[in-house]
C-alpha cells in the first residue's frame, strides 16, 4: 500500500506540455493507415511483430497438437482437419508420413524464427531500445517499418506454401540437402521448398535490417549519461543478439542461395552421386557437409538469438521484482558477450555423426562445454537476485523464475549432448527434442511472457488480468515438464525422432502410454496458451487502466514517459541519466529511478562510474 | 505543416548524426559476410580453366572503376554548386553502372553454358549476387538524380543542398557505390588468380 501511495506521488509531478491531449499523443492527425499500418513508430512496430508472432505461435502450436495426436493415437482420424488441409489430408484416413513431415518442418520453422525471434527480438527490440536508451525514435524508422514488413511478406510466403497442391515442405527445419535441393525426391521437395527458401531469405533481410538498426540505435542514440555502463540488461542482451544476426543470418542466406542454385540452375554445390529411381543423376562434386557447416553457423547462434533477448528480459523483470539490484551486472554483461563470441565457434556439435575427424569434434567438444561457464554465471546471478529479496509474484515474476528453472532442466542435458561420446549414442532420440525444447522453446517462451505481462500496461496502458495469467502460467509450467522431462527416457532408451508411427517397433510399444500422456497434455498445454491470447486481446479493451505512470515502481526510463506514449516518446526533453537502473533498495529508499540525480551524500553504485 | 514542425520540433534534438555511417558500416560487415562462404568455395576450387572465364567482365571491370571514378568529383561539384556538371557526373556514372550490369549478365551466361566442371559455377553465385546489390546501389543513385532535374539555378542548387539528410544521401550512395566496386575488384582479382 506504500508503494501504490510513493508510486501515485510519483505521477503527480510530471507535468504535461499543453501541447499534448494528456496522453502523450500529438494534436497533429494520422489516419489509421499511417498510425497502425505503415507506421514508423517503434512502439507500433513493436506491437505488430508481437501479433503476428502470436499468430505464428498459434499456427506452430495447432501443429505440433497434429502431430501428437498422431504419435499419441496413431490411425485417428480427424474430419475436421480436411476443410483445412483438404489438400494434404483427407478426413477418413490417419495423417500419412507425408502430411506429417510437413507438420514437423513447419512447427520447427515457425516457432524458431517466426514466433521465437520475429516475434520475441522483434517485439522487445523494438518496443525497448528507444525507450530504455532515451530516444525519441530507431534510428532509422523507415528500414524498421521495412524490417517489419519483410517478416510479413515471408509470413505470407510461408502460409501460402499450406495451400499449394504439393505439400508444404517436409524436409525438417534444417533442410538439409540431397532432399532439400531435389525436386524429384518427394512431394514437399517441390514447390513447397521454393516457397520455404524464399520466404527465410524474405526473413532473414527483415532480421538484418532490424539487426543494424537496433545496433546503430543503441550505440548512436543513447540520452545524455546512458554510458553503457548504466543500459539495463535488456540492452546489452539485445545488442549481443542483433550483432549475432548481423554476423550469422548473412552465411544462412549463402547457404539457401547455392540452395537455389542446385534446384533450379543445374549446378551441384550440395549434389553428388545421386540415385533417384533407377536414374544416376547428373550432379558431381558437390557435398550436403558443406551445407550443414553452413546452416548451423547460423543454426546454432540463432539458439542464442532466441535465447539472449529472453535473458535481457528476465534479469530486469527479476529485479524489478525482487525490488534487489541485479546481482553481478557486469558479470552478467560478460557473460553476454562469452556467450556471444562462443556461440560462433561451436556450430559442428550439431555435426558429430558426419563423419567428422574424432579430433576435430574433440575441440568442438571443449569448446561447446566451455558455454556451461558463463551460462552458469547467468544462473546463479539470478537466483542470487532472488535471495532475500522482497519477492512480488507478479505473472512476469513468476514466469521469469520459471525461466530460471526450465533454463536449468534444459541446460544440464547440453552438457550430455556436447560431449561427443554421449551425443554419438543419443543424437537423433527424443533425448535431444527433450533438451532443445526446454532450453531454447519452453525457455524463450517464459521469457517472451515474462516480458508481455511485464510491459503490457506499457505497450497498452492497461494491466492483463491476473488469474487468468496464474492459471496460464502453473499450466504451462507442469504441462511443460510434464510433456518433455518423460522425453528424456525414451531417448535414452533410444526412441528416435521424426518417426510419424512407431507400431511398426516391438521395442518401442512400451511408450504408447507415455505418449499418450505427452499428447493429452501438448492439447492442454495449447488450451492454456490460447487463455493468455484470450486475456491478451480481452485485457487490450477490457483491462484495469494503469493510473500511475510507473506501475510496477521500476528505474528504467520507459516508465518516464505518459502512460499511452505518442510518436516520440517524452513530450518534453528527453530525460538525463543519472546513475544505473538497478539502484532499488539503496539508502532505505524501495528505487531511485535513472533520472535521479545523486545526492550530495551518496556514491555511486561502483562498477557505473566508468564512462 | 506549421503545426506538424512544431510537434515534431523536438525529434531533431535526437543525436543522430552518425547513424548513416554506423548503418553503412555494419551493411558492409553483412555483405563480407555474405561473400566469405561464397570465396571460400571458389578457393576449394582447384585451377580455373581460362575458358571459363569471361572477357565481359574485363569491360564490365573498367566501367565500374570509371564511374567511380565520376562519383568521386561529385563532392566538389556540389560544394561549388555546378548543377549542370553533377547532373552530367551522376547521368554518366548511371549509364556506365547499367552498362556493367549489361555486361555482368552476359559474362554470367558464358559461365552459366560453359562445359567446365560444375564446381566453378560458384562464380555465377557470385556475380548473381553482386549484380543485386549493384541494382540496389543504381536504384538509390537514380532516387537521387531525379530531383536534381527540377533545379534551375545556382542559388537553388545550395538551398536544395544545405539540409544535411541530402549532403549525407549523397555520401552514403558514394560510399556505397565504392564499397561494391572494391568489392568486385576484390572477387574478380581471386577469381584470375585462381585461373593462373
Amino acid at each position: 500500500m506504500a508503494n501504490e501511495h510513493q508510486y501515485k506521488q510519483e505521477e503527480t509531478t510530471h507535468d504535461l506540455p499543453a501541447h499534448t491531449n494528456g496522453n502523450g499523443h500529438h494534436d497533429h492527425k494520422q489516419s489509421f493507415i499511417t498510425k497502425y499500418i505503415f507506421s514508423q513508430d517503434h512502439k507500433i512496430i513493436a506491437r505488430q511483430f508481437l501479433i503476428t508472432g502470436m499468430a505464428w505461435a498459434i499456427i506452430g502450436g495447432l501443429f505440433s497438437v497434429l502431430f501428437r495426436l498422431q504419435l499419441g493415437y496413431p490411425g485417428g482420424t480427424y474430419p475436421w482437419l480436411e476443410t483445412i488441409f483438404g489438400n494434404h489430408y483427407k478426413g477418413n484416413e490417419p495423417i500419412q508420413g507425408e502430411f506429417y513431415y510437413s507438420l514437423l518442418t513447419l512447427h520447427g520453422t515457425i516457432m524458431i524464427f517466426f514466433v521465437l525471434t520475429g516475434g520475441l527480438s522483434g517485439t522487445f527490440a523494438n518496443l525497448l531500445i528507444p525507450l530504455q536508451v532515451g530516444a525519441r525514435d530507431m534510428a532509422s524508422p523507415m528500414l524498421n517499418m521495412l524490417s517489419y514488413w519483410f517478416f510479413f511478406a515471408a509470413s505470407i510466403v510461408m502460409l501460402s506454401s499450406l495451400f499449394i497442391h504439393t505439400y508444404p515442405a517436409s524436409g525438417g527445419w534444417t533442410a538439409y540437402p540431397p532432399l532439400s535441393a531435389l525436386g524429384q525426391a518427394n512431394e514437399g521437395s517441390q514447390l513447397g521448398m521454393d516457397l520455404w527458401i524464399i520466404s527465410l531469405a524474405l526473413f532473414i533481410v527483415s532480421s538484418l535490417l532490424g539487426g543494424i538498426n537496433y545496433i546503430t540505435t543503441i550505440l548512436n542514440m543513447r540520452t545524455k549519461g546512458m554510458t553503457m555502463t548504466r543500459v539495463p540488461l535488456t540492452i546489452w542482451a539485445l545488442l549481443f543478439t542483433a550483432i549475432l544476426g548481423v554476423l550469422s543470418f548473412p552465411v544462412l542466406f549463402a547457404g539457401m542461395l547455392l540452395l537455389m542454385f542446385d534446384r533450379h540452375l543445374g549446378t551441384s554445390f550440395y549434389l553428388s552421386d545421386i540415385w533417384v529411381s533407377g536414374n544416376i543423376l547428373p550432379q558431381e562434386g558437390g557435398s550436403p557437409i558443406l551445407f550443414e557447416h553452413l546452416f548451423w553457423f547460423l543454426g546454432h547462434p540463432e539458439v542464442y538469438i532466441v535465447i539472449l533477448p529472453a535473458m535481457g528480459l528476465v534479469s530486469e523483470v527479476m529485479s524489478v521484482n525482487s525490488r534487489k539490484p541485479i546481482f553481478g551486472y557486469l558479470a552478467m554483461v560478460g557473460s553476454l558477450f562469452a556467450i556471444a563470441i562462443l556461440s560462433f565457434l561451436v556450430w559442428a556439435h550439431h555435426m558429430f555423426v558426419s563423419g567428422m575427424n574424432p579430433f576435430l569434434g574433440s575441440v568442438f567438444v571443449v569448446l561447446t562445454l566451455l558455454i556451461a561457464v558463463p551460462s552458469a554465471i547467468k544462473v546463479f546471478n539470478w537466483i542470487t537476485t532472488l535471495w532475500r529479496g522482497n519477492l512480488r509474484f507478479t505473472p512476469g515474476m513468476l514466469f521469469s523464475i520459471g525461466f530460471v528453472s526450465v533454463f536449468i532442466s534444459g541446460g544440464l542435458t547440453g552438457i550430455f549432448l556436447g560431449n561427443s561420446t554421449i551425443d554419438i549414442h543419443i543424437h537423433d532420440t527424443y533425448f535431444v527434442i527433450a533438451h532443445f525444447h526446454l532450453v531454447m522453446g519452453v525457455a524463450a517462451m517464459f521469457g517472451m511472457f515474462a516480458g508481455v505481462y511485464h510491459w503490457f500496461p506499457k505497450m497498452f496502458g492497461r494491466y492483463m488480468n491476473n488469474t487468468m495469467a496464474y492459471i496460464h502460467f502453473w499450466v504451462t509450467l507442469v504441462g511443460g515438464y510434464l510433456i518433455f522431462w518423460p522425453m528424456h527416457y525414451m531417448g535414452l532408451a533410444g526412441v528416435p525422432r521424426r518417426y510419424y508411427d512407431f507400431n511398426l517397433w516391438q521395442s518401442f510399444n512400451e511408450f504408447n502410454d507415455l505418449n499418450k500422456l505427452i499428447s493429452v497434455v501438448s492439447i492442454i498445454v495449447f488450451a492454456a496458451n490460447l487463455l493468455f491470447v484470450f486475456n491478451f486481446f480481452y485485457s487490450i479493451y477490457k483491462g484495469r487502466k494503469v493510473t500511475t505512470l510507473n506501475p510496477w515502481g521500476a528505474n528504467t526510463l520507459e516508465w518516464t514517459t505518459p502512460i499511452n506514449p505518442g510518436h516520440g516518446n517524452w513530450t518534453g526533453e528527453i530525460p538525463e541519466v543519472h546513475r544505473w537502473a538497478y539502484d532499488y533498495g539503496k539508502e532505505g529508499r524501495e528505487f531511485i529511478p535513472q533520472t535521479e540525480p545523486p545526492g550530495k551524500e551518496e556514491k555511486e553504485t561502483q562498477h557505473a562510474t566508468v564512462q | 505543416m506549421q503545426l506538424f514542425n512544431k510537434a515534431y520540433k523536438h525529434l531533431d534534438k535526437q543525436p543522430n548524426k552518425r547513424s548513416a555511417g554506423v548503418h553503412l558500416s555494419l551493411v558492409y560487415i553483412s555483405i563480407i559476410i555474405f561473400f566469405i562462404p561464397l570465396v571460400i568455395k571458389l578457393l576449394q576450387v582447384k585451377k580455373i580453366p581460362g575458358s571459363v572465364i569471361p572477357p565481359e567482365f574485363n569491360f564490365g571491370t573498367i566501367l565500374l572503376v570509371a564511374s567511380s571514378l565520376l562519383l568521386l568529383q561529385c563532392k566538389s561539384l556540389i560544394e561549388n554548386d555546378k548543377i549542370k556538371k553533377l547532373r552530367l557526373s551522376l547521368v554518366s556514372a548511371f549509364v556506365l553502372g547499367l552498362l556493367f550490369i549489361f555486361f555482368q549478365f552476359e559474362g554470367w551466361q558464358h559461365v552459366y553454358r560453359s562445359s567446365a566442371a560444375s564446381e566453378f559455377k560458384i562464380i555465377m553465385v557470385m556475380v548473381s549476387v553482386h549484380a543485386i546489390h549493384f541494382a540496389g546501389a543504381m536504384f538509390m543513385l537514380l532516387m537521387l538524380l531525379v530531383p536534381l532535374f527540377k533545379l534551375k539555378s545556382r542559388a537553388e542548387v545550395y538551398i536544395y543542398f544545405l539540409k544535411d539528410s541530402r549532403t549525407s544521401a549523397f555520401r552514403s550512395n558514394r560510399s556505397y557505390w565504392d564499397f561494391l566496386g572494391i568489392l568486385w575488384v576484390v572477387l574478380y582479382s581471386i577469381i584470375i588468380l585462381k585461373s593462373m
